[in-house]
């Protein structure tokens, strides 16, 4: 079985938003809600300035401690590695926001704004609610378009290297800064990545053991 | 919080206090100092003690629970992980509680029937479990590995001597109350080793994080030089420890019905001193920043 996981490339990615904006338009997610973020910012004060540009999105652990305190199982680690919620079990009692010490979930408090407050729903909104519709008082997070990948490895596809098996996020990068694939083939492109770029995941010393890796070095 | 603040520095976190969150913060305090006062009760064999200790427990402590959940309709499934979740733990020992308490109270309430409440069986079994709802709540956040501050060993601790403290002075306000001022001079003494618990684990509490990893010291930080200052000085070091003490420090040379207004004033400053407290640990908690230094000298200018 395959345990999937990403490789993001900072000397590569330029802040374009592409990845969050894919994210929100694949799973249709209401006004405030992200499955996928690039934080923008700086440290340091003129001229000595260093610009930050860093994407986030769930880390996928494989020590999930978000798994670990939910009381209904609804946050549950799949056997690829892919940390769920099942929306129909979830209680919103949000102790898995706190246990994330990635900060990567989200809690839908209204499930009804609109991207235009006042003037309805706009088609592509109607269209999500009824494709995707979202629960109320539940707790939301990325889910490595599992639907995606589930679907094309049921095809015989090979997520990561085929696009129709890829995440969103990855799809849309355009400078290819986002790679998906199985972290335990050591021959598979984010393995060799990691390998020979020296990939390292976001705070190791939480010992969550995350499946997003961060290439740091030229 | 600008957005990347929200990786190089230390992001408060807000839903477990903030909004609705602050449902959780009572229904904590409600259910453990509801257990408190039944656990206190009991040993004194205060029927009326223990029904009011378990109706806060359940009407309050359990409908604040109710009320913070998102979605309470499904709330009996957080019994399904006790193997994992401390939560889930805490759900089914409080409905052991709730459920065996009932069986104790209920001799006092209808006659005739074939068990006794006052019983070493109930008293025994009871005060466990009324130890485990006490300790509930802050276990629950001690378990928080992402939330320094929170993750120390005597959060439990400190959460049951709170519990005992607070419940006691309530137990204590109860006698006073009914004029039974003998039940109130038989609860002093256990009220200062109580209270003397009390002073010294929320002391050392707050020690042990300001000597901890760099968020919980910035927790620390945030509770005595930040916004939660007035808070803290006001509300945990006068209502919840000096005043209480001085009171204490009084009546240990003085008999217990020669200032009464001073016993009223301890049993408020106990109630309102305990809930700031619990505030100011859920409000003050921190998460470490997102990005780590060492890829901060990877990051790059565009």
């Amino acid at each position: 079985m395959a345990r999937w996981g990403m490789v993001i490339n900072l000397h590569t990615c330029i802040g374009c938003y592409n990845c969050m904006i894919s994210c929100k338009q694949e799973h249709f997610l209401p006004p405030g809600i992200f499955f996928s973020r690039v934080l923008v910012g700086e440290m340091g004060t003129y001229p000595s300035v260093l610009k930050l540009i860093y994407p986030v999105l769930c880390n996928h652990c494989d020590d999930p401690p978000c798994v670990d305190v939910c009381p209904t199982g609804a946050t549950h680690k799949r056997k690829d590695g892919i940390v769920t919620v099942n929306p129909d079990v979830c209680i919103g009692c949000r102790s898995c926001l706190m246990a994330c010490p990635y900060q990567q979930r989200s809690y839908l408090k209204r499930t009804d704004d609109e991207y235009f407050p006042g003037q309805g729903l706009t088609p592509y909104e109607a269209i999500g609610q009824e494709l995707s519709p979202k629960e109320k008082g539940t707790v939301v997070k990325c889910n490595f378009c599992a639907e995606i990948v589930d679907e094309g490895v049921e095809r015989g596809l090979t997520p990561g290297v085929d696009r129709q098996a890829t995440p969103a996020c990855v799809k849309a990068c355009p400078v290819h800064a986002r790679h998906f694939g199985d972290l335990d083939d050591p021959e598979s492109n984010v393995s060799t990545l990691i390998r020979n770029k020296k990939a390292t995941p976001l705070r190791p010393e939480h010992g969550t053991e995350p499946s997003v890796f961060y290439i740091t070095t030229g | 919080m600008k957005p990347y603040l929200w990786m190089t520095d230390f992001t408060p976190q807000t839903e477990w206090i903030d909004g609705k969150g602050a449902l959780l913060w009572l229904a904590f305090f409600f259910s453990e100092i509801g257990a408190g006062v039944y656990m206190v009760s009991l040993f004194l064999g205060l029927w009326a003690g223990c029904l009011s200790g378990w109706l806060g427990c359940a009407i309050l402590g359990g409908g604040f629970h109710m009320a913070y959940l998102g979605r309470p309709a499904r709330a009996w499934r957080s019994i399904l992980r006790p193997g994992s979740s401390e939560l889930s733990r805490g759900i089914i020992l409080m409905g052991l509680f709730l459920g065996l308490g009932v069986f104790q109270m209920a001799p006092g309430l209808v006659s005739g029937l074939p068990w006794e409440g006052n019983t070493l069986f109930f008293k025994i079994v009871l005060s466990i479990l009324a130890f485990f709802v006490i300790t509930h709540g802050f276990m629950t956040l001690s378990f928080m590995r992402a939330v320094p501050f929170w993750n120390s060993g005597i959060m439990p601790v400190l959460c049951l001597a709170s519990g005992l403290w607070v419940g006691g002075q309530f137990t204590a306000a109860m006698a006073m109350g009914t004029g039974n001022f003998p039940l109130v001079a038989t609860l002093e003494p256990v009220a200062r080793w109580f209270l003397f618990a009390y002073m010294l684990l929320t002391l050392f509490y707050f020690w042990n994080a300001a000597h901890g990893f760099m968020a919980s010291k910035r927790s620390v930080e945030v509770l005595l030089k930040g916004d939660l200052a007035p808070l803290f000085y006001v509300g945990i070091v006068g209502f919840a420890l000096i005043i209480p003490l001085i009171i204490t420090l009084y009546f240990c040379a003085n008999p217990v019905d020669s200032a009464r207004g001073l016993l009223w004033l301890r049993v408020f400053c106990a109630l309102v001193g305990d809930l700031v407290l619990r505030y100011c640990i859920l409000k003050a908690a921190r998460y470490m920043p997102l990005i780590h230094s060492n890829l901060l000298t990877g990051a790059h200018s565009l």
